[in-house]
């Protein structure tokens, strides 16, 4: 699925509507391109559906007021053949007078990034062969890599421009405020509102269509995070429709991550299966690797509720290998933590504990307290499953417990209680006893304050111990 | 996949001289004070004599000159000097004006001949070793001296290389230029096994491609305008930037095999890389080649903290005085020439960063005056830059560097190499034999720097 349509095509409107200081930086990237007249390379950081945008803009300028006529590489894999196959036929008698690479992380990943080490390596000859703007368009996160594989060419940008979509703007207030306060409501009206609000948006026309799929994806997101499953996949689904419309490939892949997650718990896990793998099919033709690494996660976790460990263990290396060389601690220590999961359910309970430790250790260098705190939570449940149970309690007890308390993040606090609590029944010391029954009517008290599934399994946990409920 | 196949070196300018393509310079308008702030190109040595700043003062001397006149003076005896400094720091550019200069007999005695490879032209760079070098010099005398290559090359290639060069490259053709271009493109392409084999196979006639080397150096000195009694002088750009994956590579290039090249009848220059310079691997550096290290350093902008801290008044000129030769800051700028001292200031003295501040402050109008917002916003895109690049981990040797204008005794010679390579830290040298470090400017305002504890 081509996101920027090459054929004449009306422009279905914008595909996302820019931050103004986006708008601004893309006037300065326009007036540059226009005024230089010799090779100048200018490198975009813009995803999503900033960048679908982007491109869009490179295209209308293309040839008009003052802009050079841009050629635009390929945005699959076979950019970096394209760029091979260009470096080496280049006439100089007729040299380009623009060019654009729309997914230049592809120079990155392909071939181990040989056709990004050829440009670099080819800085010197790059005057000639393009006598104009050369512009790089790549993920934000993905800079960092791209001025190590192609330092020279690094060096001597002309300029560094970052494109914003608003709704990434908002999204990033949106994490801040997930970070500090998770979902502590079943029902949480606000995102109902939102979506009903979408809806009228999108009525109206006046929102570009990708920033209506990213919008429904967040809203779905939040749906999932409150338990509402049904309006999560409806979320989804909503995303899912908007993005095949418009071409927007990334925005697609997001929604089928979604929804395949909703899946993975509600089930049916086959058809989260099958929607994974639409995801990874679609990353894979894409060629990001951070995504195929997302989707390749997702369908791991659904391959495993399915029992198929076997292949869910070699799309979780697979999906590590794809995270090699790129700063994305976070996805890397989730992926590891599934490991762990996996290979304690095997009983191979050392390896669990070095790779949970592994996981405990990245959450930490990040700070991401609640990950960190549900990893300590693993450590545990391998600490309690060697024998080693006052190890877990104190781990539950004395660094779990205080940091789900402190974000205010009542879910995982009365699951964590709720684990807490069965050690103190399995180790039965004195007191022991009463304090699992306390804890035990806190979580219940709150699951069913919460309407939670969980409520039924620690009703059940109280009854099998004779504990009042 | 080969980039060039030409055997012909690019034109050192590269493109078009910088100053031909503004209508007039220093810039009256914005359009040509975008052309003329080029972050790419280097000066062309003759043509964009107008637009380079001598920068003596305040780099510790004309070191090119110095080298080209110990060349000079060397007395018909070979000598090898190292040269290093930063990225943008214009080692090219110099080089290049030391090619013209010794070319041209300026300041007295004949015209030296000389060799320029541009290593980042002919060969891979992301693995280089002696023999590609060898050849890529052969190429090069083939090029530029056909004359001498016909009489001395032909029976040597003939006699001893090109049957053994032939039994590992396939189709080799019979023209020696066009069997040295596909050995060097055979070698480019191919994978490591592939490399190995064609070097092992180049190595057993080293000897044979030196001997030949010194024969064609002979006959090109006898050739007038050149005088038999100097030298050859061979220059290598763009040697020291190979990637930073291959630093095992990279040590064994320079510290083992480049050591071959003194058995060559020529005046050396080659680029190393900076870190090398300081890393405990570096200080054989002297020892095996018996030459001498060249360091470019940055424009002294600031002064050591044990003098004070502060603007050095000296570099600062030098610095506002160039990018007054490529802008009029007082036509164009709403702040004049306080425009030109901002930016000389925040650059660190890094040229290319000047360049690239006025480039984006320029594009931030459609016409002028070039507002100090604009000024402050694309100083704030290359600090931004750096926030994204800047590994925190290396804050506390950066605030160490900061206070003492030098690196921590314990500091690890990859975090000083990353650090110097990517401009993080600035190396500083002005007539003091020791060089001495500050932090870029523009890195001291990121709030990684600022907030760290």
């Amino acid at each position: 699925m081509s996101e920027v349509p090459r054929a004449q095509l009306t422009r279905p409107g914008p595909l996302a509507r820019l931050t103004e200081e986006s708008e601004h930086r893309l006037d300065v990237l326009r007036r540059g391109m226009r005024r230089s007249k010799s090779f100048a390379l200018f490198v975009v950081l813009a995803s999503d559906a900033a960048r679908a945008e982007v491109l869009w803009r490179l295209r209308e300028w293309s040839g008009r007021d003052g802009v050079p006529e841009l050629l635009f590489f390929s945005w699959r894999q076979d950019a970096a053949r394209e760029l091979d196959r260009f470096l080496a036929a280049a006439n100089r008698e007729s040299p380009l007078a623009g060019a654009v690479v729309p997914y230049a992380e592809v120079l990155l990943d392909a071939e181990g990034g040989r056709a990004l080490a050829e440009l670099n390596m080819g800085r010197d000859m790059l005057g000639r062969l393009i006598t104009g703007p050369l512009v790089l368009v790549v993920p934000a996160s993905r800079a960092g890599e791209l001025a190590r594989a192609a330092e020279d060419l690094w060096d001597v940008r002309a300029g560094t421009v970052v494109v914003e979509a608003e709704a990434a703007a908002d999204a990033k207030a949106d994490a801040k405020a997930d970070a500090k306060a998770d979902v502590d409501a079943g029902v949480d009206a606000g995102v109902e509102g939102q979506a009903s609000h979408l809806r009228e948006i999108e009525a109206s026309g006046e929102v570009a269509p990708g920033a209506l799929v990213d919008a429904w994806v967040r809203i779905g997101d939040a749906f999932f995070k409150a338990t509402l499953y049904d309006e999560a996949i409806h979320a989804a689904k909503e995303a899912e429709r908007l993005a095949r419309g418009v071409g927007y490939t990334g925005g697609l892949i997001h929604a089928l991550v979604l929804r395949a997650g909703v899946l993975e718990t509600t089930g049916p896990f086959e058809e989260s299966v099958r929607v994974s793998r639409e995801a990874l099919a679609h990353s894979r033709v894409v060629g990001m690797r951070g995504v195929e690494s997302a989707s390749r996660f997702i369908l791991a976790r659904a391959l495993r509720r399915g029992g198929q460990s076997e292949e869910a263990l070699q799309h979780l290396d697979a999906a590590l290998h794809d995270l090699e060389g790129i700063d994305m601690p976070r996805e890397r220590a989730f992926i590891l933590g599934e490991i762990g999961d996996i290979l304690q359910a095997r009983g191979q309970l050392d390896d669990a504990l070095r790779i949970q430790k592994e996981q405990l250790s990245i959450f930490e260098r990040i700070g991401e307290d609640r990950a960190r705190a549900m990893t300590l939570g693993r450590i545990a449940n391998i600490l309690q499953a060697r024998g080693q149970l006052d190890d877990a309690l104190h781990i539950r007890q004395q660094e779990q417990l205080p940091v789900f308390e402190r974000l205010g993040d009542v879910r995982s606090l009365l699951v964590a209680r709720t684990n807490l609590a069965q050690d103190l029944l399995t180790r039965n010391a004195p007191g022991d006893r009463n304090e699992a029954a306390r804890l035990l009517r806190l979580a219940h008290a709150e699951a069913e304050r919460l309407g939670l599934p969980e409520a039924e399994h620690i009703r059940q946990i109280q009854q099998s111990h004779n504990l009042p409920t | 996949m080969v980039i060039s196949a030409s055997m012909s070196p690019p034109d050192p300018s590269r493109s078009l001289v910088v100053s031909s393509r503004a209508f007039e310079h220093p810039a009256k308008t914005l359009d040509d004070a975008v052309r003329l702030c080029d972050p790419f190109t280097p000066l062309h040595p003759k043509e964009d004599e107008d637009l380079r700043q001598d920068l003596q003062s305040v780099r510790g001397g004309d070191r090119l000159a110095l080298v080209a006149r110990s060349i000079r003076r060397a007395g018909g005896v070979p000598t090898l000097h190292l040269l290093s400094g930063h990225l943008g720091s214009g080692k090219t550019t110099e080089l290049l004006r030391m090619q013209r200069r010794l070319a041209s007999a300026e300041g007295g005695g004949s015209p030296v001949a000389t060799l320029f490879l541009d290593a980042d032209h002919m060969l891979d760079r992301t693995s280089v070793d002696l023999e590609d070098i060898l050849l890529a010099l052969w190429g090069l005398v083939y090029e530029q001296h056909p004359a001498a290559a016909a009489k001395v090359l032909v029976p040597l290639w003939k006699k001893q290389i090109g049957d053994s060069l032939g039994t590992v490259v396939k189709n080799l053709p019979s023209g020696i230029p066009q069997a040295i271009q596909k050995a060097l493109d055979y070698i480019r392409v191919q994978g490591i096994e592939q490399k190995q084999v064609v070097r092992a196979s180049l190595a057993s006639v080293v000897p044979a491609l030196i001997e030949g080397l010194n024969q064609a150096f002979q006959t090109i000195r006898e050739t007038p305008p050149f005088d038999t009694s100097e030298p050859l002088v061979v220059l290598i750009d763009n040697l020291e930037k190979l990637s930073e994956g291959q630093r095992a590579g990279v040590e064994r290039l320079y510290l083992d095999r480049l050591v071959a090249l003194k058995g060559l009848d020529a005046h050396l220059v080659l680029t190393v890389p900076l870190y090398l310079c300081y890393a405990a691997a570096g200080a054989g550096l002297i020892g095996l080649y018996g030459g001498k290290v060249v360091v470019l350093p940055m424009i002294e902008v600031s002064k050591r903290v044990a003098q004070g801290g502060g603007d050095n008044p000296l570099g600062l000129r030098a610095m506002v005085e160039l990018l007054q030769r490529r802008v009029r800051f007082d036509l164009l700028f709403e702040e004049g020439d306080q425009a030109a001292l901002r930016i000389a200031q925040a650059s660190g003295g890094c040229i290319r960063h000047a360049l690239r501040i006025v480039l984006d402050a320029v594009n931030e109008h459609d016409d002028p005056p070039v507002t100090a917002t604009s000024v402050n916003r694309s100083m704030a895109g290359v600090q931004a830059d750096f926030e994204r690049a800047l590994p925190e981990p290396y804050v506390p040797v950066l605030r160490h560097v900061a206070k003492t204008n030098r690196f921590p005794d314990d500091c690890k010679e990859e975090v000083k190499r990353d650090l110097l390579r990517h401009l993080f830290v600035l190396e500083y040298q002005n007539g003091d034999p020791e060089p001495w470090w500050a932090v870029h400017p523009l890195v001291q305002t990121c709030r990684k720097f600022r907030e760290h504890n």
